[in-house]
């Protein structure tokens, strides 16, 4: 498989705290890779590694098989578009504004993409409005057009639908689908907002305490996530010797709710409840979400 | 470099900050000259000899504010806004960024500069020419210019090596007025006569008293050493401009352009290791 992105045993630390403790991960091409972890897991320090902005005190990185500590890394990294935490952007300048800094940056030799980056983010009606006036969804989606400035086919984006409204983050979500379909670029997404997330990625890396707990692509994701039913019963002991003897797992909720993790035959279980003198009172199939598989996979304690 | 350059000079052209720092400089610099003038018509009534020197420079120590209020709100923004990210992420050289930035501060502070010794040409007609010259002059402005040098690369590494505006306002005006302070203090010290005396008001009647030695008047290495560091210090420059009482043109400039390329060569070392958020 081809990576855009590889890290192996990258730490850094801030004083006394460890932000990365050896994390290593793999971005495939073509893929948007979700970034999942909680607050202080490590996410926006990798991303400003990458990005260049801070340094490893260990460990190394390649870009398009270039290493970290190599010289063509700067050139590696023209390739690449990035919105680290919150949008860059000049606030005193207007969108076109912005894009054509960045198009100086970049030395292009003409502003011929501006309107078509413009229209792309949606912003083309953005006028001479300055962007300390922009909303936030506004903010963010000039903040990717900046990204995308130098024609990049890698993306990385920190946090992309923090504190953005839901026609926000519908918004977001399209133009990165978008770019992923239509211009194939490999996107590096970064987020806690797990829901959102398991709309986009096609791989997934789960970080806790600087660390990789596991990369996983969607689709093994999915197999991996337990499907089972929810039910609801008069009789949980009942319940419980039915299930053991069936040599079915099965997580207690309460008294009177079980979840169930396979797929039986609804008549032959009510039946064997109904010699034990339990009842259904109600039932319903569920599959795991990403949340549930994450918690299972870094533990529920809040750490902020 | 050339692109960073060029995107920079045209941030500069739509940057307020830099246009209510020219304009600020415009009216203060009309000012100062219309008050030069108004003086000078004063002391000639009463048959005192003063020359265009006496006023020509006279705002010179007060440049270094100007130039402290440009480079860190100019610079701040680029940490407050993000955009330094921008630059770093698409894989321009940390040193590219840095000496971009001090280019484009300093060609904003030499303008202004500019504007204010432009605005000073009024006194020419009606105070009438300089007593030093064409060439006292030119070695004057050289002087002026090093010293913008001096203080943008100074101001430019402060602002490069903090990451909140707010505060990087406040450290720049502070290192501001540290060096102000610093050579004012040496200028005084400098200035001390070597021997007091005079006249003296004993029993009634004024009496001539022997000179006595000051002692606070400097002598030897000290005073070689402080007369060497008023020249390196930007502020020691702008206060002898100020006066019109340059000595070394030639070695202030000298001074300048090392003390330049020395903060610069540090600042670009202190940017390539910063952790940049």
């Amino acid at each position: 498989m081809e990576y855009v992105l590889t890290a192996e045993g990258l730490s850094k630390r801030y004083g006394r705290f460890q932000a990365l403790d050896g994390l290593s991960m793999h971005v495939p091409k073509g893929a948007i890779y979700g970034f999942v972890g909680k607050n202080g897991a490590g996410k926006t320090t990798l991303i400003r590694l990458i990005c260049g902005l801070q340094r490893p005190a260990s460990g190394a990185y390649t870009l398009y098989g270039i290493g970290s500590g190599d010289p063509r890394i700067t050139q590696a990294r023209r390739r690449m578009g990035a919105v680290v935490e919150t949008p860059s952007i000049y606030s005193d300048m207007t969108a076109e504004e912005n894009l054509r800094m960045q198009y100086d940056i970049l030395g292009l030799p003409a502003y011929d993409g501006i309107p078509e980056l413009l229209h792309l983010v949606g912003l083309e009606d953005a006028g001479r409005k300055k962007a300390g006036n922009f909303s936030l969804g506004m903010r963010q989606r000039l903040g990717i057009a900046v990204a995308l400035a130098g024609d990049p086919d890698f993306l990385v984006l920190d946090e992309p639908v923090n504190g953005l409204d839901p026609q926000g983050i519908i918004e977001i979500r399209e133009l990165i689908l978008k770019l992923n379909r239509e211009r194939r670029i490999t996107v590096l997404i970064s987020s806690h907002i797990l829901d959102e997330l398991s709309r986009l990625a096609t791989h997934y890396g789960f970080l806790d305490r600087g660390r990789m707990v596991k990369e996983i692509s969607a689709e093994a994701l999915e197999a991996a996530c337990r499907k089972g039913m929810r039910l609801e019963v008069t009789d949980m002991k009942a319940l419980a010797r039915v299930l053991d003897g069936m040599g079915v797992e099965y997580k207690v909720h309460s008294d009177r709710q079980a979840d169930v993790f396979a797929r039986l035959g609804i008549s032959q279980l009510t039946l064997a409840l109904s010699k034990e003198g339990c009842e259904v009172l109600s039932l319903q199939e569920h599959d795991e979400s990403l949340e549930s598989y994450f918690l299972s996979l870094v533990g529920g304690d809040s750490r902020e | 470099m050339n692109k960073l350059l060029h995107a920079g000079l045209r941030r500069l052209r739509q940057n307020r900050i830099f246009w209510v720092v020219l304009i600020a400089v415009f009216v203060l610099s009309l000012l100062n000259v219309y008050n030069s003038i108004r003086s000078w018509q004063s002391m000639t009534q009463d048959d005192y000899v003063v020359t265009l020197e006496d006023y020509f420079y006279n705002q010179a120590p007060f440049t270094g504010a100007f130039f402290a209020v440009f480079v860190s709100l100019f610079l701040g923004v680029e940490y407050s806004d993000g955009t330094i990210r921008n630059k770093l992420a698409v894989g321009c050289r940390r040193t590219d960024v840095y000496l971009s930035n001090f280019l484009v501060c300093l060609s904003a502070n030499l303008l202004f500069l500019a504007v204010w010794l432009v605005c000073q040409i009024p006194g020419f007609f009606v105070i009438g020419p300089m007593e030093m010259g064409a060439g006292g002059f030119l070695s004057y402005l050289a002087v002026a210019v090093c010293f913008t040098a001096a203080f943008t690369a100074i101001f430019t590494m402060v602002s490069m090596q903090t990451s909140n505006k707010a505060f990087s306002v406040v450290f720049v005006m502070a290192v501001w007025l540290v060096l102000v302070l610093a050579a004012s203090g040496i200028y005084d010290r400098l200035c001390e006569p070597e021997f007091q005396g005079g006249y003296a008001f004993i029993d009634g009647v004024f009496t001539m008293v022997e000179p006595t030695p000051n002692p606070l008047y400097l002598t030897g290495t000290v005073r070689t050493a402080l007369e060497w560091l008023l020249d390196l210090l930007p502020t020691g420059q702008a206060i002898l401009m100020a006066d019109a009482v340059i000595e070394h043109p030639f070695r202030e400039a000298l001074l300048s352009l090392a003390l330049t390329a020395l903060v610069t060569w540090g600042g670009v070392w202190l940017f390539r290791k910063k952790d940049i958020k």
